[in-house]
């Protein structure tokens, strides 16, 4: 909302052009599309870091790198693509989709909104600088245990600055998107009439302004542990490091669904456009949401069942694992029928849709196998963990994603992607993330511990077989970094609706959505 | 959010959230929140408190500053041979001039494709800018309305051919 009166040559108020238009950007498309840009960047520096564990993991014994630099690996490879590519990629779709969704001219708090983002390429350049410091980057894995993480070298103070930096930029991300939601709100557009997309960002925005101060407080524990003489989690001096796994938890399972939630707001936009039918049992969906939400908050002791819970502890937790099953069912079930009797076809945000809702729901059923206390004891801290997560981010999180840049890339370019390449792009990636992430249910089963940079020759061929798919699975990323690129350069015009049965405020704006020109008054049906 | 009397356009921000809605919802958010933070005070971890509290400050001023865009208010009141834009909060209100028939609406599009439209209206060098806090269809919307009330440099503006038709609300 601008509060200037009066210019006496109207240049003066031009938006800034070339890197100014960046670095000073308020407009809710430019930073979405900076917050998208930025998360592709982190993807593929991510997945070189993965491409390092899984060339590694070819074969067994120490080929490539030593197990120090493994461990290097492993951290930065997570904190890498759940806070840089992951999360910021959900905020730049919330940034273009939100606004237009709720027929908000911006987002509430343009400035913040820049700063949120800039945010983030400081946290990351000092988390990466880290790699070329004595004693390397982070290496005691994302989670931060203590004393484990104590032993990082002059890397250490940088990662706690660099999360509490990422938490300053999600917390700044969340609150902006609850003040516009809640506050710039089109007249017409009740809370239960906003799409499933801006209701389960409602909810994970949430979830973030009640989990981020947990791990801020965590992280900032440790470091007082490490350099002010503080014995929060030192048990030399009275502490307990065990009550780090807690905190941690506390603020890591909403994390987990900070990551998945606007996913199902994708994957609910994006079915019912393409199976024609309007998406079955809203309200129940948004409940869902809520629950999930909620669940998420007093289960967290399920990610430590082997450090020696009391019984009724472990009971306790495990049930109301089990209990996150029947929101996310209804979801399951609600996409199912909304499909079911629909006139379906299957372009490429519908694939990346169908997938997510096929192979993530393989990875929610591997969450219940977890979930269940005394088979968690057996397959605790090994690969069908690393498979379990890989499920649910990869196909889940990162498919939904990918297929919510294809379902929306015409309305910001407009232009149409090229839809052979996107199908090609989708086979590659459904076929491969399998070829990558199933076979470590066997050897996990098998007994193979993560976190290792060698292995028993028994688990050799498994191996082999995801690390093939690793390799081509990431290769394929580069096709979708040239459809988006030849998207943006051109191609067939977009039309205003773009998809045939897609319904919304954001699909009544022309494609591109230059001026979110609205030809009528934005009407709430 | 855009009404229109006979002479007088007023453009209003859209607050879906009433005030007592934005304190409840604070309330709703700090209760949650703090709990969560003294509990883990009262284990002992009390820097959790702090970031919470932080946090809250930051949400709490942002529903602020985003309630009191309910306060700003443009009113462009078309007179016989002039144009008053009076733009601001109470407490801030600006206030510009414009002879009528000199006065131009001038809806310009930005550099950027992204980027909306501004709209303005201006005279001899002076301009002012209005409708920032519209959407683009209802800046469009006004900017056509305007035309008709105040028209061109060198037209006759709509209004004065047909006077009745002014009366209805534009939305």
């Amino acid at each position: 909302m601008s509060h200037t009166a009066e210019a006496h040559h109207d240049d003066h108020h031009d938006a800034p052009t070339g890197i100014k238009r960046w670095l000073f950007a308020t407009n809710h498309k430019d930073i979405g599309t900076m917050y998208l840009v930025f998360s592709l960047v982190l993807f593929f520096i991510g997945g070189a870091m993965a491409m390092v564990i899984r060339a590694e993991l070819f074969q067994p014994g120490l080929q490539f790198v030593d197990p120090g630099f493994f461990n290097q690996m492993t951290t930065m490879h997570a904190l890498m693509m759940i806070f840089g590519a992951v999360m910021p990629a959900f905020v730049g779709l919330a940034n273009w989709m939100v606004p237009l969704m709720v027929g908000a001219p911006d987002m509430a708090l343009p400035r913040m909104n820049n700063w949120s983002f800039w945010i983030l390429p400081v946290a990351f350049s000092l988390l990466l600088s880290t790699l070329f410091m004595p004693g390397g980057s982070p290496a005691g894995g994302w989670t931060m245990y203590p004393p484990l993480v104590m032993q990082t070298g002059d890397a250490f103070p940088f990662l706690i600055f660099s999360v509490h930096l990422m938490g300053m930029s999600s917390i700044m991300g969340a609150i902006n998107i609850v003040v516009t939601i809640m506050n710039m709100r089109a007249p017409g557009m009740s809370l239960l009439k906003m799409p499933l997309f801006v209701w389960t960002w409602l909810i994970t925005a949430y979830l973030l302004i009640l989990a981020m101060p947990v791990l801020a407080g965590a992280v900032t524990m440790l470091l007082t542990d490490e350099y002010f003489g503080t014995s929060f989690f030192n048990a030399g001096g009275g502490g307990d490091p065990l009550m780090f796994q807690h905190v941690f938890w506390f603020f890591g399972h909403p994390e987990v669904y900070i990551m998945i939630l606007p996913a199902f707001g994708i994957v609910s936009q994006i079915i019912p456009t393409f199976a024609r039918k309007p998406l079955f049992g809203y309200d129940s969906m948004v409940y869902a949401t809520a629950s999930i939400a909620f669940l998420s908050f007093i289960v967290w002791a399920h990610h430590m069942f082997t450090v020696g819970m009391p019984l009724a502890g472990q009971l306790f937790f495990m049930f109301s694992t089990m209990l996150i099953a029947v929101p996310t069912g209804v979801k399951v079930f609600n996409w199912m029928t909304t499909m079911w009797k629909g006139s379906m076809t299957f372009e490429t945000p519908m694939l990346f849709a169908f997938g997510f809702l096929f192979l993530f729901t393989i990875g929610g059923f591997s969450g219940l196998m977890l979930g269940i206390t005394p088979a968690d004891f057996q397959y605790h801290d090994t690969y069908f963990v690393v498979a379990h997560f890989h499920y649910v981010l990869v196909p889940g999180a990162v498919f939904a994603i990918m297929a919510g840049v294809y379902f929306w890339l015409p309305k910001w370019t407009g232009h149409m992607y090229n839809e052979k390449l996107g199908k090609l792009h989708f086979w590659l990636s459904a076929i491969f993330v399998n070829v990558t992430f199933f076979p470590q249910h066997f050897v996990g089963l098998a007994g193979m511990p993560r976190r290792i940079p060698d292995y028993a020759t028994q688990f050799a061929d498994f191996n082999m077989i995801s690390s093939i798919g690793a390799f081509v699975f990431g290769a394929s990323q580069l096709l979708f970094v040239y459809i988006v690129w030849s998207c943006v350069r051109g191609g067939e015009k977009a039309t205003q609706q773009v998809w045939e049965g897609a319904e919304g405020l954001e699909w009544t704006v022309p494609s591109p959505a230059p001026h979110h020109t609205f030809e009528v008054a934005p009407e709430v049906k | 959010m855009l009404a229109v009397s006979r002479h007088v356009v007023e453009v209003r921000p859209n607050c879906s959230l009433s005030w007592r809605g934005a304190v409840a919802l604070y309330l709703w958010v700090c209760a949650i929140s703090l709990s969560i933070a003294l509990v883990f005070a009262w284990q002992g971890y009390w820097p959790v408190l702090p970031f919470a509290g932080l946090e809250l400050a930051v949400l709490g001023g942002a529903l602020w500053v985003s309630m009191r865009r309910g306060d700003y208010r443009e009113v462009i009141t078309i007179h016989d041979n002039h144009v008053i834009v009076e733009k601001g909060t109470k407490r801030q209100r600006q206030r510009i001039e414009f002879s009528l028939h000199w006065a131009r609406v001038n809806l310009r599009s930005a550099h950027a494709s992204s980027h909306s439209s501004r709209l303005a209206i201006g005279s001899h060098g002076r301009s002012c800018e209005i409708g920032h806090c519209l959407t683009e269809s209802e800046k469009l919307g006004l900017a056509r309305r305007l035309r008709e009330l105040i028209g061109g440099a060198d037209q006759t503006p709509a209004r004065w051919l047909n006077e009745d038709r002014t009366d209805n609300a534009h939305r």
